[in-house]
C-alpha cells in the first residue's frame, strides 16, 4: 500500500491467515488490492476516497458487486478461510488521520469477535437453493384434485360472459386459497428434508422468479465443504416432481451466516 | 444435482448476497452506511419487479392487503335474486342519493342482472337503488360517474372503480333482452358541477338555492348554500366564489322568522344561523324556498353533536361525535372510515 493520501479503505473481507501482500490491480474500478495483516488474520482492503460507491446506472453496480465477490473468492482461494463483508464498507479516519488506524483499532477491539467466527466457517461453505414452481401446472394438479373448482370450470364453459367473469373470479379466489395452502404443505416438507442434510439453514425472501416460475422457497445452506452430495440428492428429488424446478448455486463464502 | 457458480445463473443470487448479507461493521469508522443499502433496493428493483405475481397469489405478503381489504368488506353475503334471474355484475360502487336538500353518495353493491339493475346496502340490507331494464333510456359515462336516465326522466349517477365495464355490462344485459340504449350526450348539465371549494375528504351533505344578506351593506343576493362534513358556507352565484361559511362546530343555533327582506320582497321566511367567531355571537341570514329543512339539517348537527351513544365494541357510553373522530378511550375502538383514513395515510 502505497499511499496514504486515500482518505478511506474498502474493505471486502477478514481472512484468516498472516500475509502482508498485494493482490494485484483486481479491486473495483481496477484498484489495487491489498492483504493488511493484524495478528494472524488479514483484512483485504483497496485505498478509496472517503465516499461510498454509488450509482443509478444498475450495469455499473452490477459490476462492482461482481468485483466484490471475484476478490473475495480470491482470497478466499489464498487464504482457506473468509468473512465477507457487506458490499460498501468504507472505513474513514478521524479528521484527516490516516484510516489504516482505524482499522487496525478496529481489529484489535474486534478480534476475538472476528477470530471466533472465522473458526465457526472454517471448513464450510454456502450453498444457496431456491425452489420454483411453475404456477399453470400447478392450477392445473389443483384443478384436477379439486372437484369445488372442476365444477365451475364446467359450469363456466356454458355461461354469457358476463356471468362467466363472476365465475372466473370465484374459481380465481378459490384457486388462490388452494395455491397458498400447497405452497406451505411444500415449503415445509422441502425444508424438512433439506434441513437434514446441511449443518445450518437460513430462510431467505422469495424473489419473482423468471420464465412465469414462481418461487416457493429462497434457501441458504451451510455445508461442509465439498460434503454437497446427499443435499444435490434431495434437490435431484424435489427437482423430479411436476411442475418444480430448483436452483442449485455455490459454493459461496458464508454470506449468510456470519 | 451439482451446484453451478456460473455467473450467468447465479447473478442475481450473488447480488442477494453481497448487498444484503455478509459482516456488517458497526462502528462509527465507516462511512455513511445509510448509502449501502440504496444502492441494494435501487439494483433489486431493477432486477426484480414485482409484477404480477399475485395473479394466482402465492406471494403472501404482497398479497395480504388485498386479500385483507376484500375481507373487510362484507360482501361475501348472497344477494338474493327473483327466481330465475341471473346476476351479470357485482361490484362495490355508490349512488348519488337526493332528496330535498340532502344529498350524499351512498355505497353498496351494484348489481346488473339480467333484468335488473340495483344498488344493495348489505349492511343494513337495503336496496337504495334499483331500475328494471327496461325503463333504463341512456346511458352516459363522465369521467367516474355512469350517469342514467330513465324512463321517467329521473337522473341516476353512479360510481365504481371501473364505470367502463359497468357501463358494458348495462349494456350487455340490455341487448340481450333486445332493449335499445340511447348513448347520445344529450344529458341536461349534470347537477355536480365542480365544487371547487371543498377541501380534501370534504363532501357535501345538503344543498339547495338561497339568498344571503351579505354585509356591509345588508343586500341580499342569489347563491348556494351548502353543509358538508366539515362546514356550513354559501357559495355568491355571480362571483362563483364562497362569500361566507362556519365550520359546523362554531353553529351554535338556528331559527326561521318571517321578514321584510326589502320593500319589495315582503313578509319571507328567513333562516337565520346564529355562530360564533372571535368570541363572538354572530348571525348569518338566509331566505328561499326549503328553509325548514334547513333548519332541520342544522339542528340534527347540533344534536348529533351532543348526542351519547354506547361504544359498539365495549359498551361504555360517550359523546357520539368523540366516538368517532377519536375512538374509544375505554377500549381503544376506532369507526372503519377512521381505520381507512388512517390506512389510506400510511400507504
Amino acid at each position: 500500500m502505497k499511499t496514504s493520501s486515500a482518505q478511506g479503505i474498502y474493505l471486502y473481507c477478514i481472512a484468516d491467515g498472516s500475509k502482508n501482500t498485494s493482490l494485484g490491480n483486481i479491486g473495483i474500478e481496477d484498484s489495487e488490492v491489498c492483504a493488511l495483516a493484524y495478528r494472524d488474520i488479514s483484512a483485504i482492503v483497496h485505498n478509496c476516497q472517503a465516499h461510498p460507491y454509488e450509482s443509478e446506472d444498475a450495469d455499473e453496480v452490477k459490476n462492482w458487486v461482481i468485483t466484490h465477490q471475484d476478490v473475495v473468492d480470491r482470497a478466499w482461494h489464498m487464504f482457506g478461510t473468509v468473512l465477507p463483508l457487506v458490499f460498501d464498507t468504507i472505513i474513514i479516519g478521524d479528521e484527516g488521520a490516516d484510516p489504516k488506524e482505524n482499522m487496525i483499532k478496529w481489529l484489535q477491539k474486534d478480534y476475538e469477535k472476528l477470530r471466533e467466527k472465522l473458526n465457526k466457517v472454517k471448513g464450510k461453505a454456502e450453498y444457496g437453493v431456491q425452489v420454483l414452481w411453475d404456477p399453470e401446472v400447478i392450477v392445473e394438479l389443483i384443478a384436477r384434485d379439486t372437484p369445488e373448482i372442476a365444477d365451475l370450470r364446467e359450469q363456466l364453459k356454458s355461461k354469457p360472459p358476463g356471468t362467466a367473469y363472476m365465475y372466473e373470479q370465484k374459481m380465481k379466489n378459490l384457486l388462490r386459497g388452494e395455491m397458498e395452502k400447497k405452497a406451505d404443505e411444500y415449503f415445509n416438507e422441502f425444508y424438512a428434508r433439506i434441513k437434514k442434510e446441511v449443518l445450518d439453514v437460513s430462510i431467505g425472501k422469495v424473489r419473482k422468479g423468471e420464465d412465469n416460475l414462481q418461487m416457493l422457497m429462497n434457501l441458504s445452506c451451510m455445508v461442509v465443504t465439498g460434503g454437497v452430495k446427499k443435499l444435490g440428492l434431495i434437490l435431484e428429488e424435489i427437482e423430479n416432481e411436476k411442475g418444480f424446478v430448483v436452483r442449485f448455486t455455490g459454493p459461496w463464502p458464508l454470506y449468510s451466516f456470519v | 444435482m451439482e451446484p453451478t457458480r456460473d455467473a450467468q445463473v447465479t447473478l442475481v443470487d450473488l447480488l442477494d448476497r453481497v448487498l444484503d448479507k455478509g459482516l456488517v461493521i458497526n462502528a462509527d469508522i465507516i462511512i455513511s452506511v445509510a448509502g449501502i443499502p440504496l444502492i441494494g433496493v435501487n439494483l433489486r428493483a431493477a432486477l426484480a419487479g414485482m409484477e404480477t405475481m399475485v395473479k394466482y397469489g402465492m406471494m403472501k405478503t404482497w398479497d395480504e392487503k388485498i386479500r385483507g381489504r376484500e375481507g373487510n368488506n362484507r360482501i361475501d353475503r348472497e344477494i338474493s335474486l327473483l327466481q330465475g334471474e341471473e346476476l351479470e355484475l357485482r361490484v362495490p360502487g355508490s349512488v348519488l342519493h337526493t332528496q330535498g336538500i340532502y344529498v350524499a353518495w351512498r355505497p353498496g353493491q351494484i348489481c346488473v342482472t339480467d333484468r335488473r339493475l340495483f344498488l344493495r346496502q348489505q349492511e343494513f340490507d337495503e336496496t337504495i337503488f334499483q331500475t328494471s331494464l327496461d325503463k333504463i333510456e341512456k346511458l352516459l359515462v363522465r369521467s367516474d360517474t355512469l350517469c342514467i336516465v330513465l324512463e321517467d326522466q329521473r337522473r341516476v349517477s353512479l360510481r365504481v372503480a371501473d364505470v367502463d365495464r359497468l357501463a358494458a355490462s348495462i349494456k350487455g344485459a340490455m341487448k340481450s333482452r333486445g332493449l335499445v340504449v340511447d348513448e347520445t350526450p344529450l344529458l341536461p348539465e349534470y347537477e355536480e358541477d365542480a365544487l371547487d371549494f371543498l377541501t380534501e375528504r370534504e363532501t357535501v351533505t345538503h344543498k339547495g338555492k338561497a339568498w344571503c344578506m351579505v354585509l356591509p351593506d345588508s343586500v341580499w343576493r342569489p347563491g348556494h348554500l351548502y353543509i358538508t362534513n366539515r362546514r356550513l358556507c354559501w357559495c355568491y352565484d355571480f362571483e362563483k366564489r364562497l362569500a361566507f361559511e362556519v365550520p359546523t362546530e362554531r353553529i351554535l343555533g338556528s331559527a326561521i322568522e318571517v321578514r321584510n327582506l326589502s320593500p319589495v320582497l315582503k313578509r319571507k321566511k328567513v333562516f337565520d344561523v346564529i355562530y360564533e367567531a372571535n368570541s363572538e355571537r354572530k348571525v348569518a341570514s338566509f331566505s328561499g324556498e326549503k328553509m325548514y329543512e334547513w333548519e332541520r339539517a342544522v339542528n340534527r348537527i347540533i344534536s348529533f353533536r351532543e348526542r351519547i351513544e354506547a361504544c359498539p365494541e365495549c359498551g361504555k357510553e360517550a359523546i357520539v361525535l368523540g366516538l368517532l373522530e377519536d375512538g374509544c378511550i375505554h377500549c381503544g375502538w376506532v369507526s372503519p372510515r377512521l381505520k381507512k383514513e388512517a390506512e389510506e395515510i400510511m400507504a
